[in-house]
């Protein structure tokens, strides 16, 4: 078969598998001998191409990032005088029976741009009162006018609900006074308040006695320091039809508030946060369980039931409630700091105190809260130490609040300390924890040291501080391949450190040729002379490969001397061993900047125009 | 692809005048095609969240400075996407720390982890696999296979005809087993 022919054969296959035209068992038994490899090969790689996981989040972050680099242009200047525009008069803009469409239009508009600014998440826990509050209800209206589904719509609602309930406990805990407003059911009065939902009112208006208990109510009233909400005025919202039901029913939502379980609507099978709505009627004869939807949070841990709640009166609400369990004793247990009493008859189970858990009760008439089921949802979360984590390397990915460090991605928040001017391509040093599968960036320092990369021999070992073409170089965090002796050929990249120490990352080192040059030491004075440290092999002969130059040795710091007699005890050209790393210093203060200069600019391991293959930078910058 | 291409045009248009709705409609349209392009090419989700960003901003400041597309945008939104993975490849291969790029960051959450780790751990060796392949083996390779894209739609995004990109795939699968089996690729 040629191999045009083979291509187009291949691709037929393909297209049969493609199309649905044959199974891969079908593929396998058509593929010829040739093709049976690629096939394979093929199905292979269609079975690992796993969908990635759902990328909607991310693509939202990328998105928001993309969007907030767009700076508009400069407008174009007009080539000539514009033509005079038309005076556009406010009707003709806006057409009276237009204008709650264009208002409403605008509202979006506006909304949708401060929920752009992140206006609505900076109110997002704005409470009733604050200057941010008008802006959370407008955001919520407009999700509520954006949420076409009815389930969705539904649950939306119940959380809008759940939310109310939530500011008002917190706004009574501060015992402002504000105006609020919610939805609940009408449970009963108590003495001369009354109580709708979880709250007492002062109502003036006394048609209220007129309205059945469990009719739902929309409150708006204004709270007091005394815990009780004066109502300025209420009306009907619905009234549930009830649903007989006694089996309690597995709750599916993690939520820290006082949850208000409104009577049953028929709607238990609808995806709604709140599966539990129900009534309990004494009298009904058959208890049947609710169909609920099967619960989503995977953390509940259902472990208590109630009991057939013996001391109910008709038409009790059940109410929920959910926090921290911090009481458990057989006549009392507090919840997320509200105190219940256990049901007659029935005995909380035990569970550890700390645990995150739902508490079912009703109010009686005296304002009692009556526990009759208790679950658990979460136990106290173990505490553990976290794993702290330190990541050097370059930065590859840069956002404002994450970045990505050798594969290694942590989240930047606003504890992160940023050292240093922080970009993509810079090396930094990233300290952080790990949290909930999360690395958390604690600091991020910018390593700004300028790059280097140069060769030369080997002229001093000293620990990991090595004399290489007469700088000292630090390889204790190098990756080092071969073995530093005296004399051997190495090249190093790494970093020019302010006090001119270099820190290697790398040092590839060749060994000393296997035919030594002659030694070519510029005094006659044999090696045993020299003042060399006893832990130095004596085969570690001074510079063996040297050339026979005295003044290519940067290691002095005073130029040999022309008569032996000035010094005859000091030999001038053993300096290779060295019992302290030798410093920068040595080159003197005028020529150290421009090497480097130069050598900051070097490519890695490479050399500059005209440089000479070995120690020619040594050579070249020393006369 | 599936737009009209003057629809295209002028999304582009007002996009290089820095339109944000243009913007954001380019950004919808291509985001998801390229994320999971560049998802396929490294397997990590963090990095091609990054890189996806990466790819329009770049785009814009082609627009910006009027160095922009010729044939096919969306051809050459893959293409940008493919050299940033290049870039990716190349910084990580000339990194002299230790490798620490197979620490895969497991999201805290949804599937179980230790399932996503052994995903990612078959996943590793064709991906390294891959790796080893010439650029546009490489890249048809992820278009046509991981990606599902036609022939005919891989042409168009690699601006070559239909035949040399069947000569192409060919060629890439073949190598693709080669290397897998631990030879070298022809």
């Amino acid at each position: 078969m040629s191999q045009e022919a083979a291509f187009e054969r291949f691709q037929q296959l393909l297209e049969r598998l493609e199309r649905g035209e044959s199974t891969p068992e079908e593929l396998r038994a058509a593929a010829s001998a040739e093709m049976a490899p690629l096939v394979e090969m093929v199905l292979h790689l269609r079975a690992a191409a796993a969908p990635p996981p759902d990328p909607a989040a991310a693509l939202a972050r990328a998105r928001q990032r993309v969007l907030a680099s767009v700076e508009p242009l400069p407008a174009p200047v007009p080539a000539r005088p514009p033509t005079p525009a038309r005076r556009w008069t406010w009707p003709e803009l806006f057409p009276r029976r237009l204008q709650p469409a264009w208002a409403l239009a605008l509202l979006l508009v506006v909304l949708l741009g401060a929920l752009t600014l992140g206006g609505v998440r900076v109110s997002a826990a704005a409470l009733p009162g604050e200057p941010l509050y008008p802006l959370k209800r407008a955001s919520e209206t407009v999700g509520l006018l954006l949420t076409f589904d009815p389930a969705e719509r539904a649950e939306r609602l119940a959380t809008l609900r759940e939310r109310r309930l939530r500011e008002i406990e917190a706004v009574l805990e501060r015992g402002w006074q504000v105006r609020v407003d919610y939805e609940a059911p009408l449970i009963g009065r108590e003495g001369p308040y009354w109580r709708v939902g979880p709250y007492l009112l002062e109502v003036s208006d006394a048609a209220l006695a007129q309205v059945p208990t469990g009719t739902w109510l929309r409150v708006v009233g204004t709270t007091g320091g005394d815990g009780i909400i004066r109502v300025s005025r209420w009306s009907l919202v619905r009234v549930p039809p009830p649903v007989p039901v006694v089996t309690p029913t597995p709750l599916s939502t993690v939520t820290p508030t006082p949850t208000l379980l409104p009577v049953g609507t028929g709607a238990e099978e609808s995806p709604t946060p709140l599966p539990t709505r129900r009534v309990i009627r004494p009298p009904q004869p058959t208890p049947t369980p609710v169909p609920t939807r099967a619960p989503t949070a995977t953390r509940r841990l259902p472990t208590t039931t109630p009991t057939s709640s013996p001391t109910l009166t008709a038409t009790a609400v059940i109410l929920a409630h959910t926090g921290v369990l911090t009481v458990l004793a057989s006549d009392r247990l507090v919840v997320g700091g509200l105190e219940f009493v256990p049901a007659p008859g029935w005995q909380p189970a035990d569970i550890p105190l700390g645990s995150q858990v739902r508490v079912r009760y009703y109010v009686a008439a005296d304002g009692t809260r009556v526990a009759i089921g208790l679950d658990l949802l979460a136990t106290p979360a173990p505490t553990r130490q976290p794993a702290v984590v330190v990541v050097r390397g370059e930065v590859t990915a840069l956002s404002a609040n994450a970045l990505v460090v050798n594969g290694v991605r942590f989240r930047i928040t606003a504890s992160t300390e940023i050292i240093g001017d922080l970009a993509e391509g810079v090396e930094v040093v990233v300290t952080g924890h790990e949290e909930d599968g999360t690395l958390i960036a604690d600091r991020i320092e910018v390593i700004a040291l300028p790059p280097v990369a140069f060769d030369g021999l080997i002229t001093s070992i000293a620990g990991n501080r090595l004399v290489i073409g007469g700088y000292v170089v630090d390889i204790s965090r190098a990756v080092v391949q071969g073995t530093p002796v005296i004399g051997a050929f190495a090249r190093v990249s790494g970093r020019l450190r302010a006090d001119g120490v270099v820190l290697a990352d790398r040092v590839v080192i060749e060994p000393p040729t296997a035919t030594p040059t002659p030694v070519a030491s510029p005094t006659a004075e044999p090696p045993t002379a020299t003042p060399v440290p006893t832990e130095e092999p004596p085969t570690a002969t001074p510079i063996p490969t040297e050339p026979p130059r005295p003044t290519a040795t940067p290691i002095p710091t005073e130029p040999p001397p022309p008569t032996p007699t000035s010094a005859p005890t000091e030999p001038p050209t053993t300096p290779e061993v060295m019992k302290e790393p030798m410093t920068v210093s040595a080159f003197g203060p005028l020529a150290r900047p421009a090497v480097f200069r130069r050598l900051s600019l070097a490519p890695l391991f490479g050399r500059f125009p005209g440089q000479k293959p070995k120690n020619s930078l040594r050579t070249s910058k020393l006369p | 692809m599936s737009s009209s291409p003057a629809d295209e045009v002028t999304l582009v248009e007002r996009a290089a005048q820095s339109d944000p709705d243009a913007i954001a409609s380019l950004y919808d349209r291509y985001a998801p095609k390229i994320y999971s392009y560049i998802y396929h090419r490294l397997s990590d989700p963090f990095l091609a969240e990054d890189l996806t960003g990466q790819v329009f901003l770049r785009m814009l400041e082609a627009l910006r400075s009027e160095r922009g597309w010729h044939s096919s945008f969306s051809g050459w939104l893959f293409r940008i996407a493919h050299n940033l993975i290049i870039d990716h490849y190349r910084r990580r291969d000339q990194a002299g720390f230790v490798a620490i790029d197979d620490v895969y960051p497991l999201p805290a959450h949804d599937t179980d982890p230790y399932q996503i780790a052994a995903a990612h751990l078959d996943s590793t060796a064709l991906l390294e696999a891959i790796h080893r392949l010439t650029e546009e083996q490489a890249q048809v390779i992820t278009l046509r296979f991981l990606e599902g894209y036609s022939i005919n739609e891989v042409a168009t995004l690699m601006e070559k005809s239909e035949g040399a990109i069947k000569a192409l795939q060919y060629r890439a699968v073949n190598n693709l087993r080669r290397l897998l089996m631990g030879e070298e690729p022809l």
